[in-house]
């Protein structure tokens, strides 16, 4: 089964990058390994340079130099002969192409990625940088290998109160998540867009996703925090804070929930997703915030 | 598919699909078909439980007949039965039982 949501504008460039795959050569001789989030990965590249600044990315007690099973990802560079325009695509689609039982293409804006589930390997292709080729392929790869660990990557900003404990705002896009934090005056906040939930010793807490959206390192993203509040947000004339339905704040939870696009996710795993959110709201409801775009809001939060 | 092969067919839920009813209401994840979640309203999870206990199309169809009976027109409740069944096999949440 194939794939592909949303309107393909550079279909060129999209040949272009599956090819890549085939062309590129993935080099298995330099690696760094890791663990995110309890996910052992190692993460090879025919850049050193890039493998530099990966070790420099991940905190310092997330290295894994033990030998073990891994999740094994090799990175390439986009060729020269692709490298500028590798990017230029204005749509933001995916597209997944099965090859055969066991490999899967899977093509977004930033990345190419060709994942093997016999071998428990990927080859991805996207620029040897921070940005939004890393995050995006990074959300794409881990999203589905963390549920089964009880954790969630979620689009959310996420501020922290006063008291340390976490705020955590879903919504939409366009719904203010970048808003509120813009509101948030010296408060700290985790990251505007991508943060990742965990059930850890029965209670819920939250990290920097580290994996997408406006991520300033005020926090390292092995920086967990207790959740407070979980708030859906809608703007609004007023401030006021208004209760959910549960079947609303379970659709709420799994629309927020990072990378559905899960192709050959089995049903047994859906029912993994259920159990998450299931035992998520237990801990924490989620309640409509409604609010005004000014810092009106965050003297209400405090109140 | 007619109305009157859909009568004559037996339905299962899709086993690619999961669901959980919330309070009586349907809310179904899937990520593999249509890639996404579906909340139903109260009378597309009545037909939805329905089907999941593999209750006969005909029964449902008389059970809600039954219940509209005076709200609503027969010809208009039939109507939208079969129009919510095929939407629910496009989708294919529901599936043909294989005997």
């Amino acid at each position: 089964m194939n794939g592909c949501f949303g309107p393909i504008k550079n279909k060129n460039l999209f040949s272009l990058k599956i090819s890549e795959l085939s062309n590129n050569i993935f080099l298995k001789e330099n690696s760094f390994s890791f663990n995110f989030h309890s996910i052992p990965i190692k993460f090879y590249s025919n850049s050193l340079g890039y493998l530099e600044l990966i070790q420099q990315y991940i905190p310092k007690d997330w290295k894994n130099e033990e030998l073990g099973v891994f999740n094994q990802i090799y990175h390439s560079p986009p060729s020269k002969d692709i490298e500028l325009a590798f990017d230029d695509e204005t749509s933001s689609i995916v597209f997944e192409k099965i090859i055969d039982n066991s490999t899967t293409v899977t093509i977004q804006r930033d990345f190419v990625a060709e994942y093997n589930q016999v071998s428990n390997s990927v080859k991805a292709i996207f620029h040897p940088e921070l940005n939004d080729g890393f995050h995006n392929f990074f959300r794409w790869y881990l999203s589905p290998k963390l549920i089964p660990l009880e954790k969630a990557m979620l689009h959310c900003s996420v501020i922290l109160k006063k008291d340390g404990r976490a705020n955590i705002f879903l919504g939409p896009s366009g719904a203010g998540k970048t808003t509120i934090t813009s509101l948030a005056g010296e408060r700290i906040t985790l990251s505007d867009d991508m943060n990742l939930v965990a059930i850890e010793n029965g209670k819920l807490a939250v990290y920097p996703g580290g994996v997408g959206g406006l991520y300033k390192p005020q926090v390292a993203i092995n920086n967990s925090f207790k959740v407070a509040n979980i708030f859906w947000l809608k703007q609004s004339s007023k401030n006021g804070i208004q209760a959910l339905s549960p079947i609303t704040q379970q659709k709420f939870l799994l629309a927020s929930l990072a990378n559905l696009n899960w192709r050959g996710f089995s049903a047994s795993n859906q029912d993994l997703i259920f159990d998450l959110i299931d035992k998520v709201l237990r801990l924490h409801k989620i309640t409509e915030l409604e609010f005004r775009k000014d810092s009106s809001i965050w003297q209400y939060l405090d109140s | 598919m007619e109305n009157t092969d859909l009568l004559q067919t037996n339905f299962i839920i899709n086993e690619l699909i999961s669901w959980r009813d919330i309070d009586g209401q349907i809310l179904i994840l899937d990520t593999s078909i249509n890639e996404s979640a579906h909340e139903l309203n109260q009378i597309g999870s009545y037909i939805f439980t329905e089907i999941s206990r593999e209750t006969p199309l005909l029964k449902i169809k008389e059970a809600l007949i039954n219940t509209y009976q005076g709200q609503l027109d027969q010809q208009e409740i039939e109507t939208d039965f079969f129009q919510y069944l095929n939407d629910l096999i496009v989708m294919k949440i529901i599936t043909p039982k294989k005997l």
